[in-house]
């Protein structure tokens, strides 16, 4: 019953997700996405990972995505956040794979479940540090080499000599708009409205 | 099946539908990622539904390390949009369409249709006095003062 409830919040949150103009509320509705989704993963005997999740998405990786968000983004709602890229065609397709999805979730046979034990986090980190040792390293230096590569190329960005020598293409200097039918259309809006584009 | 484990199997499956929907329909880069990242749940959530069905821990261990997965996508996925978005100022995912396939046609953006401009505003009633024909001036003991152009 709770599991039922969890899942329809976390479809709920899922259709705001696609539904927000205002992409932050977007990214909080994925938020909520996740959070339900812990709920869920308690359910499944998963509480660690249920922890896990909840630390690492909603506190790390969401709140970076709002920082990047705030930095991008005026508080005026941009003009491609309130169109959408042929939305029917990619709701077919979305509807499409999910019933692919369900018919192939419904044909599987699995066997019946295993007797249920209580979930034990300490088997699960035996698992990590026994069998599973060198994935949990390798994992972790895709993790070292991810944040390096992360900080090289957040570098690269800001002063790219090899920017202004590539043979013979002008990449144009950073952070100039190209003047696009949307600053043309947000133009006129301004000139239209009295008070001008406040 | 074990219903649970059914219902779980259905949550991912619709999750993973909504985060296509979201990465095909968004223009906003940022929000493409997050829709990736959702279907990556997605995924993660049916290695701990078979892991319950089972009652094996390896269905966990592997979601730990699809979430590890995930966090480096996710550093490695936010400079790069950093770093398009200090080349362009924009976050518009059409302003790189430059990068399609030499044969396709452009996906130009269609400026969305503005509703006409409205034909007439409000107008509020001036009050008070109009300061350039009345100014008004503050003497030296504090009392405000009013000169007669």
């Amino acid at each position: 019953m709770l599991l039922f409830f969890y899942s329809c919040l976390a479809v709920f949150a899922g259709v705001g997700f696609l539904a927000f103009r205002q992409p932050i509320y977007s990214a909080l509705s994925f938020a909520a996405v996740v959070l339900a989704t812990c709920g869920v993963f308690v359910m499944n005997d998963a509480p660690y990972l249920a922890a896990a999740t909840m630390i690492v998405y909603t506190g790390a990786t969401i709140i970076v995505f709002l920082f990047v968000l705030m930095f991008a983004q005026r508080s005026r709602l941009q003009l491609y956040d309130l169109s959408r890229n042929a939305p029917v065609w990619s709701i077919v397709i979305g509807m499409l794979l999910f019933s692919f999805l369900f018919a192939a979730i419904r044909e599987i046979s699995i066997e019946p479940p295993a007797p249920h034990v209580p979930s034990q986090v300490a088997e699960l980190g035996k698992l990590m540090f026994t069998d599973f040792i060198w994935t949990v390293e390798i994992v972790g230096l895709l993790l070292l080499v991810a944040t390096i590569a992360a900080i090289v190329i957040a570098q690269d960005a800001q002063n790219d000599p090899a920017e202004k020598t590539e043979s013979g293409i002008n990449v144009s200097p950073a952070l100039v708009p190209v003047p696009s039918a949307s600053a043309q259309t947000a133009k006129r809006v301004a000139s239209a409205r009295p008070g001008g584009n406040r | 099946m074990n219903p649970a484990t059914f219902q779980t199997l259905m949550l991912a499956a619709t999750l993973f539908a909504i985060g296509i929907v979201g990465f095909l329909s968004r223009k906003n880069m940022i929000l493409m990622f997050l829709s990736v990242e959702l279907m990556l749940a997605a995924v993660a959530m049916n290695f701990i539904a078979f892991g319950a069905h089972y009652q094996n821990y390896q269905g966990q261990l592997f979601a730990v390390l699809i979430l590890t997965i995930a966090s480096c996508e996710a550093a490695i996925g936010l400079a790069l949009v950093v770093s398009l978005f200090k080349r362009k100022a924009t976050l518009d995912i059409a302003a790189w369409s430059d990068l399609r396939e030499t044969d396709r046609e452009a996906n130009v953006e269609v400026p969305v249709e503005q509703n006409e401009p409205i034909e007439s505003y409000p107008v509020l009633t001036p009050a008070g006095t109009d300061p350039l024909v009345n100014p008004v001036r503050v003497s030296k003991d504090g009392a405000l003062d009013t000169l007669k152009a």
